[in-house]
Order: structure tokens, then C-alpha cells, then sequence
């Protein structure tokens, strides 16, 4: 039986390969988690840079009715009628101011929240069109930082190319040919056929090992030097994308917002006050907790916001020393010299005093990587949660 | 000898808030001067105008503070898009290897069938070699 003999000794050199190859598979799958996490995030943060628009136009609509306020208030009587004709619908009694602020007027003008930024007039959308643009710009930042470590995750990832399926379809077609061959020549036995098969099946396996073993090895050798020639590039880059939220985003735009709230309410309650000449029903005690009810109420969804933003810088934070963490546990023990030839070299050693060893990941490394981002995943949960509230 | 002074962006910010400050200030005198009826139409509205010069002021701060920061992200946009165009580079090699393994199982198919035909004498299977013909890579 020499062909049986050939097949056990095929598979006693195959099982070796395999388990050594499926040993030196380093699961790179917490990184690829990385990726798709950050791409969740980086949707919900879209939505949160769009309201740097939509907090312009709301704060336009107010500074339109507190210009009117202020007018109204004027030493003088004479006061003209708002100028804004293009915001005012004179069938919506939002949009009517009264001559001075009473308990019953109050009421309905103060139900602000719903319709009115829906539909920003012409006027508020020109005088907000700086505010889009910046915008968008803002948005093509976190974008190029959600593309960098969703490209991580994406090169991190098995599934992104496999060779399992073309494998298999080889060896379904090479043991078709063998029948064709065969077939022309003589018949074969049964048996011959079988042995074949199963030849051919621990080749295909044996492969596929090797393959994946290659991609694996592929993926780690480019993966390590990017993560870690990088690093101080995204680190920094992280840390410009907080200062913007915190500078322009959250003290900028929305303190603005809500400043104008606080200015529009103030002189709604002054005006009650210096007020001598109307009847006052109502104590001053109720207008003003009507006041600082609706000022309550416009300064709630500005709280919501800012703490969303809030929760976003914290989640740029906890990217930032991850990606830190994850470039010092690659980097091991190699020597500052040692990386700076790699980073020179845009990770290939080719030719350069580092070995070739230098750019594989130890089980080790791989382990300590997935606790990393073990624990980032868990970390982020809660400002993820918060980000999610506010911007779904 | 002259020495260019910059603004950090912390200075920018704690500008910007000095002068909301300031303009909250301005409207609450405004207001009581108002209510205790000891300043004219004149005055009110010039501290209105103040009011909304400082709201200008307010808005090219922020414009300031934005265009500051963004000239650091473009240029590390830049050196992340590298990061970025290495990783994709590694994903095309892994799918180039892909690619041959499909046209090896494409060339085994093309021989098995022309073996068929030299097999059988079936000359209508030539227009499925053909057609297999064209599934293989063109050079480029």
C-alpha cells in the first residue's frame, strides 16, 4: 500500500505545521473591536459638531427677540416694531411680542422649544453660514481621525482578507482535474481516489494555515510600526480635537447661546419691574419664578449639549492613551534608536541594523493589547452613554 | 530690536470671557439706570451698541480661536493620512495575494476543461475556455 503510506506521512508532517501555525496566530480582533467602535462614536459626533450650526441659528432667534426687548424697554415710548419682518408669522402668536411682559403673555411666547429652529429664517441662516462651514471643517477633522483607527481595525481583522474560500475552491478543482487526467489515462480504484482526497484536503489545510499564518504576520508587521511611529502624531492630533471642542464648541458657541438666554430673560424681568404703569396682578415672586422657569427650560437642552461634548472629549481622552498604551506594549524593549530606524524607514527594516523579529508581536504583547482595549471598551461606556442621549 | 508677541489660545479664551463679563455688566446698569429712570434714549442706546460691539468682538474671538487650531489639525491630518495610506497599502497586498489564489483556481478550471475537450471531442465547450479566458487578469 504505498500510496497509504505516503498519506500517513503526509498528515505526520501536517499536524505539526498546522498546530504550530495556528499556535503563532496572534488574535488581533481587540484592535479590529477598536475600529468599529470608533466609528460609532465618530456617528454620534457628527451629530454633535452639526449642532455648532444649530446653536447659531437658536442663538440668532433669541438675540432677535432680545433686540426687541431691549427696544422695548428704551427710555423712550416710541418704540418701533421689531425689524426681523422675515422671522415674524403674524398667525403665530409665538412671534408677536407685547408691549411689556405680563404673566398671560408670557406663557405662550415662552413655548419656544419646539417649531421655531426647525425652519431658521433666510436672515438667521446667512448670519449663521460661517458657523456651517466651520462646521464641516471640523467635521473632516474627527472624520480623518475616525478613518485612521477604523483603517487600524479594518488591517487588524482576519475577516478583511481571507483565503479560506479561494483555498477550498482550489482544491475542489484540482481534484476535479485529477478525475479529468485520470479519467483520459485509465480508471482509477476507488480507493486511489479517496487517498487523493485525502492528500489533497491536508495540502488545502496545510495552506490555509500557512496562508493565514502570512496575513497574520503581514498584518503585525505593518500594524506594530504604524501604532508606534504614529503615535505622537495622533496623540497630539487628539489633543487639537479637545482644545477645539472645549474652545470653540463648548465655551465658544454654546456659552454664547447661552448668554444671549440669560441677557433675553434678564430684560424680560427688568422691564417687569421698571413696569408702573400696567396693573399687576401678579407678584413679583411669580414672574420671576416664570422667568427662571423658562430660562430653566431653554438652558436644560445648552446643559445636555455641553455635557455631551463633555463626555466626547472625555472619549478623545481615553482613545488618546490607549493608542499611548498600545504603542508602549508594542515598542517593548526596543531601543529609542531601534524605533527611530523603523519610523525613518515607514516600518520596512529592509536593509537597516533591525531584525526582522523586531516587528513581531509576542503572545505577550498580544495578550497585554487585548486587555487594553478591554478595558477602553469598558471605560468609555459611560460617556458613551451620555454622548448618546443627547446626539442619538 | 523688536519682539513679536503672540496670544496663547488660554489668553484668547480668558479674553473672550473678561468681555462677556464686561457686556453682562454694561446691560445690568443699563437695566438699572433704566429702571431708576436716570438715563436718556441716547445713553441706553449707546450701551446697547456697546453691548452688541463687544458681541462682535465675542465672534471674531471665536473665529480666532478655530482658525488657530485648525492650522494644527490640517497639518496633522497630513501625517495621519500617511498612517492611513500605509495601513490601506498592507490591506491591497493581502488582497493581491487573494487575487492569485482566484486565478489559480481560474487556470485549473481553464485546463481541466480543455482536457475535457481534448477528452471528449465536445468543441462546444471552446466558448466556456473562452470564456474563462477573459475572467483571467489582463496585463496592465
Amino acid at each position: 500500500m504505498p500510496s497509504l503510506s505516503k498519506l500517513f506521512k503526509l498528515i505526520a508532517f501536517a499536524s505539526p505545521i498546522a498546530l504550530i501555525t495556528i499556535a503563532c496566530q496572534e488574535d488581533l480582533t481587540s484592535v479590529e473591536k477598536f475600529g468599529t467602535t470608533s466609528v460609532s462614536i465618530q456617528e454620534t459626533s457628527t451629530k454633535m459638531i452639526q449642532d455648532i450650526y444649530d446653536s447659531c441659528t437658536r442663538k440668532e432667534y433669541v438675540q432677535i427677540q432680545y433686540d426687541n426687548a431691549r427696544k422695548m424697554a428704551a427710555p423712550r415710548a416710541e418704540i418701533t416694531i421689531p425689524s426681523s419682518a422675515a422671522m415674524t408669522n403674524p398667525d403665530n402668536p409665538r412671534d408677536s411680542l407685547p408691549a411689556s411682559p405680563n404673566l398671560a403673555s408670557l406663557k405662550p411666547r415662552f413655548n419656544l422649544r419646539s417649531s421655531p429652529y426647525e425652519f431658521p429664517p433666510a436672515k438667521m441662516r446667512f448670519k449663521c453660514l460661517p458657523k456651517r462651514n466651520q462646521a464641516q471643517v471640523m467635521q473632516n477633522m474627527n472624520d480623518v481621525l475616525a478613518i485612521y483607527v477604523a483603517t487600524l481595525g479594518r488591517l487588524a481583522s482576519p475577516n478583511t482578507v481571507t483565503f479560506d474560500q479561494n483555498l477550498k475552491a482550489i482544491g475542489e478543482s484540482i481534484k476535479s482535474l485529477n478525475k479529468e487526467v485520470r479519467g483520459s489515462i485509465s480508471s482509477p480504484t476507488p480507493e486511489a481516489l479517496q487517498t487523493f482526497d485525502n492528500g489533497m484536503n491536508n495540502g488545502i489545510n496545510i495552506a490555509t494555515s500557512l496562508l493565514n499564518l502570512f496575513a497574520n504576520q503581514q498584518r503585525q508587521e505593518k500594524l506594530k510600526p504604524i501604532i508606534i511611529c504614529s503615535n505622537d502624531n495622533v496623540t497630539k492630533y487628539i489633543d487639537d480635537l479637545q482644545k477645539l471642542i472645549q474652545l470653540f464648541y463648548i465655551t465658544g458657541v454654546l456659552k454664547e447661546e447661552e448668554d444671549v438666554n440669560l441677557q433675553y430673560i434678564e430684560e424680560l424681568y427688568s422691564s417687569y419691574l421698571a413696569d408702573t404703569s400696567a396693573s399687576k396682578p401678579e407678584t413679583k415672586t411669580e414672574v420671576y419664578m416664570l422667568l427662571e422657569n423658562d430660562y430653566r427650560q431653554r438652558i436644560d437642552g445648552i446643559e445636555a449639549r455641553r455635557a455631551s461634548a463633555q463626555a466626547y472629549i472625555n472619549i478623545l481622552e481615553k482613545t488618546s492613551l490607549t493608542h499611548k498604551a498600545l504603542a508602549k506594549t508594542f515598542r517593548g524593549d526596543m531601543a529609542p534608536a531601534d524605533q527611530k530606524i523603523l519610523c525613518q524607514n515607514e516600518g520596512y527594516i529592509l536593509g537597516t541594523s533591525l531584525q526582522q523579529s523586531s516587528l513581531d508581536l509576542t503572545p505577550q504583547q498580544v495578550q497585554k493589547a487585548q486587555q487594553i482595549l478591554s478595558d477602553y471598551e469598558v471605560s468609555i461606556q459611560p460617556s458613551l452613554k451620555v454622548l448618546k442621549k443627547t446626539f442619538r | 530690536m523688536s519682539t513679536q508677541e503672540t496670544i496663547t489660545l488660554d489668553e484668547l479664551a480668558q479674553l473672550r470671557e473678561n468681555l462677556r463679563d464686561l457686556r453682562r455688566t454694561i446691560a445690568s446698569r443699563r437695566r438699572q439706570l433704566n429702571r431708576d429712570r436716570t438715563i436718556g434714549i441716547v445713553e441706553f442706546n449707546q450701551m446697547i451698541a456697546s453691548e452688541d460691539l463687544i458681541s462682535d468682538l465675542i465672534d471674531a474671538i471665536d473665529d480666532e480661536i478655530f482658525s488657530s487650531i485648525i492650522v494644527d489639525l490640517n497639518q496633522g491630518a497630513a501625517r495621519l493620512q500617511t498612517a492611513i495610506d500605509k495601513s490601506n497599502e498592507a490591506i491591497a497586498q493581502l488582497q493581491k495575494l487573494n487575487n492569485i489564489l482566484r486565478y489559480i483556481n481560474l487556470i485549473i478550471g481553464l485546463v481541466q476543461n480543455i482536457l475535457s475537450i481534448a477528452n471528449t471531442g465536445d468543441v462546444a465547450g471552446i466558448a466556456i475556455i473562452l470564456d474563462q479566458i477573459d475572467q483571467l487578469p489582463k496585463t496592465e
